[in-house]
This record gives structure tokens, sequence and C-alpha cells, in this order.
């Protein structure tokens, strides 16, 4: 799995996918409009960021990035993200994710489970 | 002298091939007592710091035609076009062919008029990469060199010093003349009398990295060393403090006092402890995860990986499939609540081609590679908001006897890859339980399928941009 495929994937299932710099010089793959499918947030449509990996093999990242913010700032494991105003930083650990599909899975996953 | 377009060959060469590669040449080869035979393949370069690593990646096996096979061998220019056609990119090519005796072989002048005349040009012209010539003796030995261009359509030969099939064994030819067999000195003698001269002469040629020269580096270092290691690559960026002396081994209070490397104060045990009559020590006051880390254990034939941190332990992972290079890793949990011990367990294995990865042993969660990348294993607010228990598993406990047990068993892991003798090693990855009190064996394994450790596999990918240029 690489960043490259993960966007290929996304691209592939309709999502409209950019990619973002910020001002630290660090990538990150955007959906936007994406579907929360479960969970409290149930057909909302949000932004989902997800930083690059650098790594060899694929490392998948600590966290997702979210626009808007779903939950109170500083709780469950949130904090302000390096993506800039309006997004949060989700803290999340994505142990299985060695496939796009299992990446995406893990985006339904984190959404779904907000409280 | 370097050519246009060709790149820099370094004094030390190496070869190295997964052992299913090694099979697949060895049934090629096998066309009885009378007959040679002859296949090219595909080869990618690694770079260390002083040493360059043709890692054979791809066989291109000959089809009905390709060669002339009449005692001896030739290819066609048929089968020499079609592989300079499908040569990838940043590929290079080998020329390996069979001998029809044991041991390692010199070249004949046909041989060399094949390599350096008609092969040498046209491949450094098509690959902008030497072209590498290997021979296989019957008994699986290999010899092997490269054509250095000196001039437009001049080339000269330059042997390899070492030629390694990885998998569950290690097996290694070396050079007769550039790597020497070394004579078993007295102080060996109680130790060969177990594993026998053939191990141990490989065993005394081998150049072995230790990354981390903590409680469990510190003893694998002086225990390569008495059992006759003479070559040592040692990675460690860290100084001795006094709260490490319960657990280094030939560590002292003045060592702590003067906040030397760990590096340097494991040189110095390994020296004091040598049963070598020679002794050749890299040392490198540095991370891993820097170019010159990456570099030195690209210069190894076989690592012992002896850090907790998960990003470098995942840097180790990756290098030990992409360039063949068989690591050695162990790993202690002790529990304790409230200072009071709850349980300790502790594990050995030895990864690499034909073995499962850390993470498919379980014993690296790609989890704690993200957060260690991040950062956040180093920042004290993260570290806050995790639970007793999670803080727990990054407490990184343990104390010298434990550390003595995984040392032990790590060095009788190498000793059973060289030797490939399941009673020295066992017959796989071990794992310890303190109460009550047992060792479990598990047996060998491979990769989940969609590893992507595995997958790396001979790729000799260039991994020193994961970490950032320092």
């Amino acid at each position: 799995m690489s960043n490259q495929e993960l966007i290929d994937y996304l691209v592939a299932l309709g999502h409209q996918v950019s990619t973002v710099r910020n001002s630290s010089n660090t990538d990150f793959i955007v959906i936007s409009g994406f579907t929360v499918l479960t969970g409290k947030d149930a057909g909302r449509t949000v932004d989902v960021g997800i930083q690059f990996s650098t790594q060899i093999p694929y490392v998948a990242p600590s966290a997702i990035h979210v626009r808007p913010q779903l939950v109170a700032a500083g709780s469950q494991s949130s904090r302000d993200s390096e993506l800039g105003s309006g997004w949060q930083y989700l803290s999340r650990q994505a142990v299985r994710v060695t496939s796009p599909r299992a990446m995406v899975a893990h985006i339904v996953s984190v959404l779904g489970e907000l409280q | 002298m370097d050519g246009p377009g060709l790149i820099r060959v370094a004094d030390e060469l190496a070869v190295s091939m997964e052992r299913n590669f090694d099979e697949a040449l060895e049934s090629h080869f096998d066309k009885g007592p009378l007959q040679e035979d002859l296949t090219f393949a595909y080869y990618r370069l690694a770079q260390g710091r002083r040493r360059q690593s043709f890692i054979l990646s791809r066989l291109a096996l000959p089809r009905d035609g390709d060669r002339i096979l009449q005692g001896n061998v030739a290819f066609t220019q048929k089968y020499l076009q079609r592989v300079l056609d499908e040569c990838p990119a940043g590929v290079g090519i080998a020329l390996i062919h069979s001998h029809l005796g044991p041991g390692w072989h010199g070249m004949s002048e046909d041989d060399v008029v094949a390599e350096r005349d008609r092969l040498a040009a046209a491949v450094g012209g098509r690959t902008g990469l030497p072209l590498l010539g290997m021979t296989w003796g019957t008994d699986g030995a290999w010899s092997a060199r490269v054509w250095v261009r000196e001039a437009p359509f001049r080339y000269r030969r330059q042997d390899v010093h070492l030629v390694r099939s990885v998998g569950p064994r290690l097996r290694v030819t070396f050079h007769p003349v550039l790597v020497p067999t070394p004579a078993v000195g007295k102080s060996q003698v109680a130790t060969v009398s177990v594993w026998g001269e053939e191990a141990q002469s490989v065993l005394a040629r081998l150049r072995v990295g230790i990354v981390g020269l903590g409680s469990v580096g510190s003893i694998v270092a002086e225990g390569l060393a008495r059992i006759g290691v003479s070559r040592f690559v040692l990675v460690d960026h860290d100084r001795i403090e006094l709260r490490n002396l319960d657990r280094t081994s030939g560590a002292t209070r003045a060592d702590a006092r003067l906040g030397r490397h760990k590096v340097s104060t494991a040189a110095r045990h390994i020296k004091e402890s040598a049963t070598s009559e020679s002794l050749e020590l890299d040392v490198y006051r540095g991370s891993l995860l820097t170019r010159g880390g990456l570099a030195r254990i690209l210069d190894c034939d076989v690592v012992f990986s002896c850090v907790d941190r998960p990003w470098p332990r995942h840097l180790i992972n990756s290098v030990a499939y992409a360039n063949l290079l068989p690591v050695i890793d162990g790993g202690i949990l002790v529990r304790v609540d409230d200072g009071r011990l709850l349980h300790a367990d502790w594990r050995i294995h030895t990864v690499g081609p034909g073995m499962a990865c850390l993470v498919c042993l379980g014993a690296l969660d790609m989890g704690d590679v993200s957060l260690d990348v991040a950062g956040l294993l180093d920042d004290p607010d993260y570290m806050r908001g995790l639970s007793a228990a999670q803080r727990e598993t990054y407490a990184r406990r343990n104390v010298f006897p434990m550390s003595l047990s995984v040392a032990a068993h790590e060095l009788l892991h190498l000793a059973g890859l060289v030797s490939g003798d399941d009673r020295v090693r066992g017959i796989g990855p071990q794992r310890y339980h303190g109460y009550p009190g047992a060792m479990e064996a598990e047996p060998r394994s491979d990769c989940r399928e969609d590893c992507g450790y595995s997958a790396l596999t001979a790729s000799a990918i260039d991994l020193s941009g994961t970490f950032g240029v320092k």
C-alpha cells in the first residue's frame, strides 16, 4: 500500500480527493464531502484528512483529521489539527491498516464511534 | 576509474540472494556430472558505508535455443538481447554459470572472454551498472566478481568478498583470499568443539551489527566477542548514565560519570573479551534513523536488533527483507503493580527472508510505529492521556538476568542460523514465561499474505527517505 494507492482507491469509490500541503510542508490526502455512515453524526458530510505516510512499508498515521470539528475540543482524544483552522485531530491508532480498503473501514469506524 | 554513466564500485562487495532463489539455481544447474549451464538474472544495488551489495532479485532463465550446451555452455545473442530489453530501469544484470566441481571457483579464460569481452560493455551501456558474474560449485559454494569500466571497452575484474544465501539458514561463501579462514585459537577450542570448525569459520568472518548497546545489546556484544566473532558494527546514540549500570555489561561508574557513549563502552568491552586474533570495529555514535546508521547496517551480514523503540525496529524489519539481511531480535515485557512484579515474559526470534517478520510475529505493533513516527511516545501530554495499562506497555522494564537470558538465546539463534542446526537455536521463535518458568518454541512461520515487509523482499529499496535526511 502507498499514499497514491489510497488516493486511487478513494477516487475509484467516487470520492472527491485532493492533496494539501500545510505550512510545515506536511502532505495530507483530503476527502471532501465524506458521509458519516453510523453513530451520532450519521448522514453528515465532513472533510477527512489523512497525513501522508513517509514510511516503507506504509504505516497508517496515528490520527485522522476532520472538518468541521465533531467533538468538544480536547475530548475523546482530540486536539487542534495541523491542517489548520476548522480542522480537528482525532488520535486513533490504525493497527491493521495494510490496504486502502482497510483505511476506509478505519475512517468509517472512527467517525461512527464518536460520542 | 569510473566511466560516464557508470556507478562507482566500492572496494568491498557482497552478493545476496534468497535461499529459494539459490535453490532454483541449484535445480537449474543440476544437469549431471558432465554438463555446465548458465542463466541471466537481475540484481538491485544496495549502498552501505563501505560495502556495495548486489541483491539478486529475479531470474531470467533461458528458453529453448537460448544457449549452446556442449559440456560447457554459451549464451546466444538472442538470449542476451531479450535480457537487455526486459531489464527494468535501475536494475543490473548478472550472468550466472555452473562449474563441474565443488568449492569457490576462479575463472577460466573462456569465462573471462564471455564476461569481459562479450558482456561487460553491453550490460554496462544498457543499465549503467556493472556486469555481475557468478560461478556455482556443485557443493553450493559461490564465487562472484563485477566488471569495472576503466576506459571505453576496457574492463577490469573486481572479485566479490562474499556471497550470502539467506533463509532460515544463512549460507555464506567467502573469497578465500579477500576473506581468508582464520585459525582457531586456543581460546576458542571449547566453542568449536560444540558447533564445529565449519560454523566457526563462518561466524568468525561475518560482519555482525548490533543496534542498541543497552542491556541486551551490551551482553550480546560480549558474547559475540567470546565466541570468536571478529567484525563488529555498533550503532547507538545514547550515553551511559548511572541508571544504566545495573543492566549494561562492561559499563563502569567512570563511564557514567564521564557520560561515555554506550558504543564506546561496548567497543572497549569487546576488545577485552575477544578471542579472535584480529578485530574490526565500526563504532557509530548516532541513531539508526540517520543515513550514517542505516549505511552501517547495510555493511553487515547479520544484525542484532537490541532497540525497544518501535520506529527503529520498523526500519530494521524493512531492511531485513529489502536487503536480505537476517535480524535477530528479542523483547522483554515486565508488568509490575505498585512495585510488585506481576509477570515477566521474554521472547527471541530471527526474522528475514523465509521467516515471519516482527509484525507478523506480533513482536512489533504498527500502531506503536505510527505513534513513534509522530513523536507521541515522547509527548508527555499524550502519555498522560493513556491508561495505566497502556503506559505500562511503554515502560520498557527489565533487569540484568532477564537481559542475560534474552541475549544468550539471541547468540544461540546466530549459531543456529549459521550452522543450520536447530539443536542449537531451537525450531523457531521462542517465548519464555517467567511463571511457571517455561520456554515455548513455535514452528517457524511465514508472513501474512498482505505483509508490507515481506513484499519488500530483495527490493533493496532506499529507506533513508523514511526518516528524512540527517
